[in-house]
């Protein structure tokens, strides 16, 4: 088990206006961690685009766990968001094969911005393609019950050089 | 032409000689910010086309944008290259979100960008 040096854990509402409050305060948490707030505010940009996509293709009247966890210590941020599906997300499984298929994430980014371009209606996965193109995170998806899905974005803060602020756990 | 009020974003307009100077302020996080923001992009676009001017639109008071409003530019970059107005895009260079997010429009620009028309331009300003 890791030393986390941050652990968070915040509900999930089906309600839109929430996504920027639990966006706020991830920011908030990992300043906490990291000194670099401009690092913050990019992680936070990957809470936001991974709420969105949980209340945009979640089953919210569905049972099952609705969650943001944020997790961080100077070798591993985790992001992750569970929440209720009706049906495994196979659309959402295929896109980060896709992703990871592609020769790199800027090249997936720009193949997303392109699809925009030509259909203003295709905007599925341009979020995803952010968060790993702008963010640097690798994407995991699982279904952690028959319901639930978890949707995990994964970064090295040492492949940009930030350093946390705290070098043990509290 | 009046300035756009959406939720946390406002967009307050400027006219200058040869120019219509949109600033971005607050945060453009809605669900689909696009059914707000095309139709008013539509409206400046013509503006600027009747008046013969530049369209300068400034991102430096912005605090976050999401990616629906990332779809959202893609389309007013591929209209304003379709109508002939000249665009640029400002953003702070010193804000490493907007460095990473309009380094990404402006790669995409350069695949998008064939048609031989004024094209968009890209600038940088550092508010800290």
């Amino acid at each position: 088990m890791k030393d986390w040096l941050l652990e968070l854990s915040l509900p999930v509402r089906p309600d839109w206006d929430s996504v920027e409050l639990l966006r706020c305060a991830s920011v908030q948490c990992l300043a906490t961690v990291f000194r670099d707030r401009d690092y913050c505010d990019v992680l936070g940009m990957v809470a936001g685009e991974l709420l969105e996509n949980a209340l945009k293709y979640g089953d919210w009247s569905g049972p099952g766990e609705r969650r943001l966890l944020v997790r961080a210590n100077g070798d591993r941020v985790e992001i992750m968001v569970r929440h209720p599906v009706a049906a495994p997300p196979v659309r959402l499984f295929a896109l980060l094969e896709h992703l990871r298929a592609a020769p790199s994430p800027e090249a997936a980014y720009l193949d997303r911005m392109q699809r925009v371009a030509l259909d203003p209606e295709s905007t599925g996965g341009l979020g995803l393609a952010r968060i790993a193109s702008e963010a640097r995170c690798t994407l995991e998806a699982a279904m952690l019950t028959d319901s639930v899905v978890q949707v995990a974005a994964l970064h090295r803060p040492a492949s940009l050089l930030v350093e946390p602020l705290l070098t043990q756990a509290p | 032409m009046e300035p756009l009020q959406h939720e946390t974003l406002t967009i307050h307009i400027e006219h200058q000689p040869g120019a219509l100077i949109a600033r971005w302020k607050g945060k453009s996080a809605s669900r689909e910010p696009g059914k707000v923001l095309t139709p008013w992009f539509d409206q400046l676009l013509q503006e600027a086309s009747d008046r013969g001017a530049r369209l300068q639109m400034h991102f430096e008071a912005l605090e976050h944008f999401n990616s629906s409003t990332i779809a959202a530019l893609i389309q007013l970059m591929n209209r304003a290259r379709h109508e002939g107005v000249a665009l640029t895009l400002v953003y702070d260079a010193g804000q490493k979100w907007q460095s990473l997010s309009f380094d990404a429009l402006q790669r995409a620009v350069r695949v998008f960008d064939s048609s031989g028309g004024p094209g968009v331009q890209f600038m940088t300003s550092e508010r800290r």
